[in-house]
């Protein structure tokens, strides 16, 4: 278990930026979720994090040390690829198997774990086959037991759940967070489904275009949206959005538009900009480097 | 796949057939001639019948030494393929996986080695080999067969390898293992098919090759094929023991390919990425 943290961290694919300064704090034993749109730098955060990906710039910590340069196989992560990535030459009991091997356990206690995650995922009746014979939700749940056999300090999990129906999905979705309150191992979670989001996370955070756009409690995005994207990005249906007119009365400054008036939340007061395009995108901050360094 | 109809299948039965008669019928004439006496050679009886005799067969291990021929000959395939196929694929790896902006330009480098002819080189390696005292050894042809194949071979097996996703290498350094583990335990397994493609090239290359062995060799490691050849002397030309030498030489090349065979599958990565 482990707190990570990325400071200003910057990913460059030549000379195209897709992730711009990302400072993110996570404590340890945390489940946090990253959502938004596609291609706003999800998968490319959490590979940075896995090491499989250089940091253009900035620093990533896991539990206090700076992992810059430490290989993914020193970083005690486990990792759920959003295009699964199974072994095809292996069966599913061996690709657990092979992703126990390095940690260098008995054979009871490998048999332990695999029984018990493939209990959790259904997979018991898999066990023999090879994913060439899976359909694509089976191939999901092996690609999730591989991870979770393992006793990580970070979980990463790339759309796990993706390719399951409804109710397999809400099942392993309860399976993983009974997983996470029991290991309590820090999680770091991409999704497009915006319930999972909201049911598992202790935090999350919302992205767009390699911008972090709010970082916040599933109540607090929802209720308390930062910024316009994020107002319509969370929520379904999404958030009604009125183009209204600062004024002032007798009672105060009011929201007005064509068809009603509202009195201005009083948080608002001396506090109101115009900005053409409602973009209120707060500019990237450096914070001080990792502790521990 | 679609369905064949009775029509086409006869036509490709037909076509295969005709292919395969032009192919066995000099592998007839060879084991026909290694089988005739001398006498009946050039002179058949009106019916083409003749008595069968293993007589050129027995004279090739009891008056030459046609087994040590033989025995030099797996030395040198057998020590040539197993140190290219196991070099080559790591060269090929290496090729497929590093990102450098030059990388292309060292993989055009290898495949030029293909643009000049073998013979320009035959006597460099007879002065390198002569000078080393290396001449006359199976070592000496196991190295220039090593070297020889490395273009084709190390663009054959790059090819395998860049069809093996990264995808999964990058889960197996999550996993916890490093490159060598890595490269041994998913990497080439996955790409086994091109490694038996490329054992097969080398194989049949090393034991067919002639030039070389006939220049850097005299008797103590002179080959199989090159000793058929020597049945050929300015005195007189023993057809019967070139054929019968041949066809023993046929043998290990076919067996050699139907070993390698079942390692020639189709979609080994297959169900491992979306
Ligand atoms: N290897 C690469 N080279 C160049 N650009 C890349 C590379 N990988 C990703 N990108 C770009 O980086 C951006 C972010 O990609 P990323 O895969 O992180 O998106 P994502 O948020 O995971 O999207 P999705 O929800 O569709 O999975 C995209 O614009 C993508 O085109
Ligand atoms: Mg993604």
């Amino acid at each position: 278990m482990a707190s990570v943290s990325l400071s200003n961290v910057v990913k460059a694919f030549g000379a195209f930026k897709v992730v711009h300064g990302v400072d993110l704090d996570i404590a340890d034993g945390e489940f946090v979720v990253l959502l938004g749109p596609s291609g706003c730098g999800k998968t490319t955060t959490l590979r940075m994090v896995a090491g499989l990906e250089d940091v253009s710039g900035g620093e990533i910590c896991i539990a206090g040390e700076a992992i810059n340069d430490r290989p993914p196989k020193d970083r005690k992560i486990a990792m759920v690829f959003q295009n699964y990535a199974l072994y095809p030459h292996m069966t599913v009991r061996q690709n657990m198997e092979f992703a126990l091997k390095p940690q260098k356990l008995s054979k009871a206690e490998v048999d332990a774990k695999i029984a018990g995650v493939a209990g959790m995922l259904g997979l018991d009746a898999l066990l023999q086959r090879k994913p060439a014979q899976l359909s694509g939700g089976q191939r999901q749940r092996v690609a999730m037991g591989r991870a979770m056999v393992r006793t990580p300090e970070v979980f990463l999990f790339d759309e796990p759940l993706s390719n399951l129906d409804l109710k397999l999905r809400t099942q392993v979705r309860m399976e993983i967070a009974k997983l996470h309150k029991q290991l309590g191992t820090t999680v770091i979670y991409v999704t497009h489904d915006q319930v999972e989001a909201m049911t598992l996370a202790d935090k999350i955070v919302i992205m767009k275009d390699g911008y972090i756009e709010q970082i916040g409690s599933p109540e607090e995005v929802f209720a308390h949206p930062k910024n316009l994207f994020v107002a319509t990005f969370i929520g379904s249906p999404s958030m009604n959005l009125f183009r209204m007119t600062v004024e002032r009365s007798e009672k105060g400054p009011v929201l007005s538009s064509a068809a009603f008036t509202i009195a201005a939340p009083a948080d608002m007061n001396g506090k109101v900009h115009t900005r053409p395009g409602g973009d209120t995108r707060h500019p990237p901050q450096r914070r001080p480097p990792c502790p521990g360094r | 796949m679609n369905k064949i109809s009775t029509r086409q299948a006869t036509l490709v039965y037909i076509v295969t057939g005709i292919i395969l008669i032009i192919f066995m019928i000099p592998i007839y004439l060879i084991l026909a001639s290694s089988l005739k006496p001398s006498a009946d050679m050039f002179s058949p009886s009106a019916d083409g019948l003749f008595t069968p005799t293993l007589q050129h067969y027995v004279d090739l291990f009891t008056l030459r030494p046609f087994h040590w021929n033989i025995i030099n000959s797996l030395v040198v395939t057998l020590g040539s393929t197993l140190f290219s196929v196991t070099v080559r694929s790591l060269g090929a790896f290496a090729l497929s996986r590093i990102r450098h902006p030059r990388i292309n330009d060292a993989a055009f480098w290898i495949l030029s080695m293909r643009m000049f002819p073998p013979i320009a080189v035959v006597v460099p390696y007879y002065i390198i080999f002569k000078s080393v005292g290396l001449l006359d050894t199976p070592l000496a042809l196991i190295i220039v067969y090593s070297t020889a194949n490395i273009p084709l071979t190390v663009w054959l097996m790059k090819g395998f390898f860049d069809e093996v996703p990264e995808a999964l290498e990058e889960a197996a350094q999550v996993d916890g293992y490093g490159i060598v583990e890595i490269f041994y335990r998913i990497t080439l397994p996955l790409a086994a098919p091109g490694l038996a493609v490329c054992a097969v090239f080398c194989f049949i290359f090393s034991w067919n090759e002639f030039l070389f062995a006939l220049m850097l060799t005299g008797s103590s490691a002179q080959t199989a094929t090159v000793a058929v050849m020597s049945f050929w002397s300015s005195d007189a030309v023993q057809w019967g023991r070139i054929m019968a030498g041949s066809f023993i030489i046929l043998i290990p090349g076919v067996i050699f390919v139907l070993t390698c065979q079942k390692w020639l599958v189709k979609g080994l990565t297959l169900g491992s990425v979306k």
